[in-house]
């Protein structure tokens, strides 16, 4: 899989410079065929765009090979994409440390660097690592010269131009060698170089946003409608662009025409506000629920909900009615986020999850299969199918759910314990205890937890550890009244 | 004199034809820039001494770099324009404040001897207000023939009613427009339900509160500089109905004025722009787009500055607008607009095409290319050379005194004002240099206003500076015809403010309008001012008043100020004092 493009809003050029993205892969040796067989599998997934399974996978493969470098930059990289810095950045400077002469490994921890923290050069020491291993790539030479632009445009000029001498044909170096030289004032020399960027690569859009831009100031106003209209093409709801147009439009005559595109800017604008209104909503709707508000969460889930009918909403909005003790309710609004969005695999489980509340194991069971048919790497989904499973005395096919659950979501608390309690429950105490100690490291003060870990220590004959800990859990549980 | 509101000549009988024109113009730009606009500076001899702060002189805070305006109000009668000068503060004067205290700094009030100088009044006339102030608007609200005065603050505003006897006395409280302890900045007075009495709006910047938390840094051009006001809560606008007592209600939700993005406004300004004889308001506001509410009668409003055009320019990228020009550039009929902003990016001038639509035309008419570099607050379109086109002034200065430490930069903390002839119709050129401004001091600038003083017959101007006294600089190009009218409403307003004005001199038609409040947190001269050129006979005035009345004179003299009553014409004629300068 690839790092994709990023449009990050970048000082120097005050428009959004486009970083290039990875180039091409470096196929890491292995040591173990499960381990090249995991690392495909999750090569495939994040291909894709799933996640969830890539990093499943590639940690198993990780697990098996913990010092390959090419395991670890394709986790980092996965990690990236989920905008999860700290692990990317962990893994990506893992891969650097046990692979320093891949400038690979550099070019990814520089961009993700970069990614994490936008506009203040953070990738620029490991752009200049991978620059020293390979002067010829040009994705690093390009970034580099964003990366110094904002403090030396002479040697980001240099950059660029470098990168175009090893790759003519690279739009993205066009268009940051366009927005550089727009950015000095030299706007005759940057409208041929956005030019080329559109021609290298039609669905460059800021290439044709900022040469639209330019065009104004020479009243090009038939190029400007041509340049808006292919924007709109590829992104009928860019509030921008329609204003554009409809400046453009009113300056050709075509006066209605453009008090049309005014009329839609501003719609789409009003829209896009009101989504953002209601994300706002859902977020404090959130955060009071985990802290206790439930009254407040409704609140604010009704909120949303009245910006926003969208599926997700009436999802959170059922929740927090659900959280009021208002079961009926909150089922109601889980069915209508799903007649809203049958796939929403997250509205199935929590459906599922009120009707096991209720008893109604059953229609729980339904909700959750229903869920993994949406999202097979839903570690919720996979966790409640298991509970289901263990209470119809099925614990085979519910261990399988649990330890899904637990490697999809290695934080994931209620799964690794379940993990532990139906590994037990099966006799394997071994599996059982590691899932116990797996729980602890993730909750040392969970006394429910402590006293299943002290159980199991001691059926394992540790009676002094397992007293430990269950004294242990006594104190906690006394601490917690 | 006739009654009956001849409509104005339908704007842009032919868009297109217009078009050729600008690109007619576009070429005739590249011509060497010649400039007949001659300033001096008559600031240090004219006694306007006191020194405007805004926080101290190393900024840490958003709240230390706005600056303030500055109005032209003749408080006392006497046919000479004063001026009311603005001053900040810094944050432990608003920590006094915001426990009920006064500031240690005051604003000042200059009286206009009419000799060139001025003398500092504030004290006597009790306007120094102590407390830190951004803008200021004058006109006659309870229309007693007195010009008062309101001043929008960091905290508590003031309304300071002019008791006749050469002093004031607030009255914010009791009117109900103190507003409470936010961050004022823009006032605006109209009548917008046309009961003869002005209404106010009042702008605002950032929710206060949070400025007294620690403030962040954030990265600019390579350094750390505070942060703000991107990501900062934004405090609401006001609308303040004028009950016809003394007191004014706050209407701002009954007129659909609710600023419910919170975008940080900062100048305000009506005016009728799409001619249907009801003031319209424009506000410019950082970092977001513009609004513009039309009036829609009956006390109500509709925010239509994206639908008309006017939100942003053709970019459609939000500006950092500051300051607000309005003015009939081009002859048209129609009032077009101009806004300032920040560096980096381009002031904005809005051609109205009369069919409430605006279009961007900062390209050719040569303003995009000249203000790049320039951080722009104070604005006003004045015909500065008296050749009957309206020319523009710009007032600058960057908000971060560091700028040129910047690696790369481009930009100053002081930064000269810019002068904008028009030189050719639709086309503006920067003259500033030529214009006698080169030798000037030069500073970080905010607000502007421009006024004729010293009543000669042309626009002389003031700007406040960052820590330095106000710069005056008095017009002393060579002299064209022209004619200065003062309205005085009857059944309207006092001020006539909100009156449309055409006057007639042979092919010469001019359009203007009697406002309070615009530029940036500033008030111009109340009186209208048409240069005539080499027209030696004015054939019309035509003036619609905010009532509805429209009288129509045809023997107007020039080179004169004439009063206009309304429904009573022509009831006063001034000649001009000589020049100050030759």
């Amino acid at each position: 899989m690839a790092i994709g493009a990023v449009a990050a809003q970048f000082v120097f050029i005050s428009a959004a410079a486009v970083f290039a993205a990875q180039g091409q892969r470096e196929v890491p040796d292995f040591k173990t065929e499960q381990g090249r067989a995991h690392y495909q599998r999750g090569l495939k997934y994040g291909d894709r765009g799933l996640w969830a399974p890539a990093i499943l996978e590639l940690n198993r493969a990780n697990s098996l090979e913990p010092g390959n470098a090419g395991i670890l930059m394709e986790l980092g990289i996965v990690h990236g994409e989920r905008k999860e810095w700290k692990q990317a950045i962990a893994s990506l400077r893992k891969a650097a440390a046990i692979a320093p002469s891949s400038a690979q490994a550099h070019y990814n921890l520089a961009l993700t660097l970069d990614r994490a923290d936008p506009g203040k050069g953070a990738g620029t020491a490991e752009y200049w690592k991978a620059l020293r291993l390979d002067p010829r790539y040009v994705q690093a030479l390009i970034n580099l010269a964003i990366d110094v632009g904002d403090h030396d445009a002479a040697e980001s000029r240099r950059l660029l131009n470098r990168a175009l001498q090893l790759d003519a044909r690279n739009a993205q170096a066009h268009l940051n060698l366009a927005l550089l030289l727009k950015r000095e004032a030299q706007v005759g020399a940057s409208i041929p170089e956005f030019r080329r960027a559109i021609e290298l690569d039609p669905d460059l859009l800021e290439a044709r946003r900022q040469l639209a831009e330019l065009l104004s100031s020479e009243q090009q106003w038939d190029q400007i409608i041509e340049q808006c209209q292919e924007i709109l093409k590829r992104e009928p709801d860019d509030a921008g662009a329609r204003y554009t147009l409809g400046q453009a439009l009113i300056r050709s005559g075509k006066m209605e025409d453009g008090r049309k595109e005014f009329d839609r800017a501003q719609a789409l604008r009003q829209r896009a506000q009101q989504l953002q209104q209601a994300q706002k909503f859902q977020a404090d709707g959130i955060r009071e629920l985990k802290a206790g508000k439930v009254a407040e969460a409704v609140k604010a889930f009704t909120a949303a909900v009245e910006l926003d009918r969208s599926s997700a909403n009436h999802m959170y909005l059922g929740i927090g009615l659900a959280a009021s003790e208002d079961v009926k309710s909150g089922i109601r609004e889980l069915t209508t986020a799903l007649e809203l969005e049958p796939s929403n695999a997250q509205a199935h489980v929590n459906l599922g999850s009120l009707y096991l509340q209720a008893g109604q194991d059953y229609l729980g069971k339904a909700e959750f299969e229903k869920a993994l048919q949406s999202n097979p790497w839903l570690p919720e989904a996979h966790n409640n199918l298991g509970l289901v499973l263990s209470k119809a005395n099925q614990p085979d096919q519910a261990l399988e759910h649990f330890r899904l659950a637990a490697d999809l979501n290695p934080q994931y608390l209620e799964a690794v314990f379940n993990l532990g309690l139906c590994e037990r429950a099966l006799g394997r105490l071994e599996d059982a205890l590691s899932a116990f100690r797996r729980a602890a490291e993730l909750a040392p003060n969970n006394a429910r937890v402590q006293y299943a870990l002290g159980l199991t220590l001691k059926d394992k004959g540790d009676t002094a550890g397992g007293q430990a800990a269950i004294n242990r859990a006594a104190r906690l549980e006394r601490q917690s009244k | 004199m006739t009654r009956g509101w001849n409509l104005y000549r339908p704007i842009l009988g032919s868009l297109l034809v217009l078009a050729a024109v600008f690109a007619e113009f576009h070429l005739i730009a590249s011509e060497e820039a010649r400039s007949s606009i001659r300033f001096r500076d008559a600031g240090a001899p004219a006694g306007l001494n006191g020194i405007t702060i805004c926080g101290k002189q190393r900024k840490t805070s958003v709240i230390e770099v706005n600056g303030s305006g500055v109005c032209w109000l003749d408080y006392n009668n006497d046919g000479l324009l004063d001026l009311y000068v603005m001053n900040g503060g810094t944050l432990e004067d608003l920590t006094v404040q915001r426990s009920g205290g006064l500031s240690s700094h005051h604003n000042y009030l200059y009286r206009n001897n009419g000799d060139g100088t001025f003398t500092d009044v504030t004290e006597k006339a009790g306007v120094g207000a102590f407390r830190w102030g951004t803008g200021c608007a004058a006109a006659d609200y309870d229309n007693d023939g007195l010009t008062d005065l309101f001043l929008s603050n960091i905290g508590e505003s003031n309304l300071f009613r002019n008791k006749g006897d050469g002093t004031f006395t607030d009255v914010a409280k009791s009117a109900g427009v103190s507003g409470g302890f936010q961050w004022h900045t823009g006032a605006a007075f109209a009548d917008y339900d046309g009961d003869g009495y002005l209404d106010l709006y009042v702008a605002a910047y950032l929710d206060l509160p949070q400025m007294f938390q620690t403030q962040k840094q954030c990265p600019w051009q390579g350094m750390q500089v505070f942060c703000g006001p991107g990501g900062l809560k934004g405090a609401p606008d006001r609308l303040y109905h004028n009950n016809g007592d003394g007191t004014f209600r706050d209407v701002t939700r009954q007129a659909g004025m609710e600023d419910h993005d919170l975008l940080y406004g900062l100048t305000a300004t009506w005016e009728d722009f799409d001619n249907d004889a009801r003031p319209d308001l424009f506000v410019a506001n950082d970092r977001g787009r513009n609004y513009l509410y039309h009036n829609l009668g009956k006390g109500k409003f509709e925010e239509t500055g994206e639908t008309w055009g006017a939100a942003y320019p053709i970019e459609a990228k939000a500006q950092a607008n500051m300051g607000i020009a309005v003015g009939d550039y081009d002859h048209s009929g129609t009032m077009d607009l101009f806004v300032t902003t920040f560096s980096q990016d381009h002031f904005t001038l809005y051609h109205n095409t009369g069919k409430r639509l605006f279009f961007d035309v900062s390209g050719e008419t040569g303003i995009a290319s000249a203000t790049h570099p320039f951080l722009g607050w104070g604005a006003f379109f004045a015909d500065l050379d008296n050749d009957g086109w309206l020319d523009l002034f710009t007032s600058n200065g960057h908000v971060y005194p560091e700028a040129e430490k910047a690696k790369g930069a481009m930009e100053k903390y002081v930064q000269r004002p810019l002068v904008f002839r028009q030189s050719t119709p639709g086309v503006f050129t920067e003259v500033g240099r030529q214009s006698g401004l080169a030798g000037l001091p030069v500073f970080s600038s905010r607000g502007a206003a421009y006024a004729d003083f010293d009543n000669d017959g042309d626009i002389d101007l003031v700007y406040t500076n960052m820590d330095a006294s106000p710069s005056l600089l008095e017009n002393i190009s060579s002299p064209q015809h022209w004619v200065t009218i003062r309205t005085l409403g009857t059944r309207s307003n006092r001020d006539g403010i909100g009156a449309r004005l055409k006057l007639t001199a042979g092919d010469l038609v001019q359009y203007a309008s009697v406002r309070s409040g615009e530029s940036y947190l500033s008030g111009n001269d109340p009186r209208v001012h048409f240069g005539l050129g080499r027209k030696s006979s004015i054939d019309a005035l035509e003036i619609r008043w905010p009532s509805g009345q429209v009288d129509r004179l045809d023997s107007v003299p020039f080179d004169r100020f004439v009063t206009v009553e309304e429904d009573k014409g022509i009831t006063q004629v001034l000649e001009p004092r000589k020049p100050l300068v030759k």
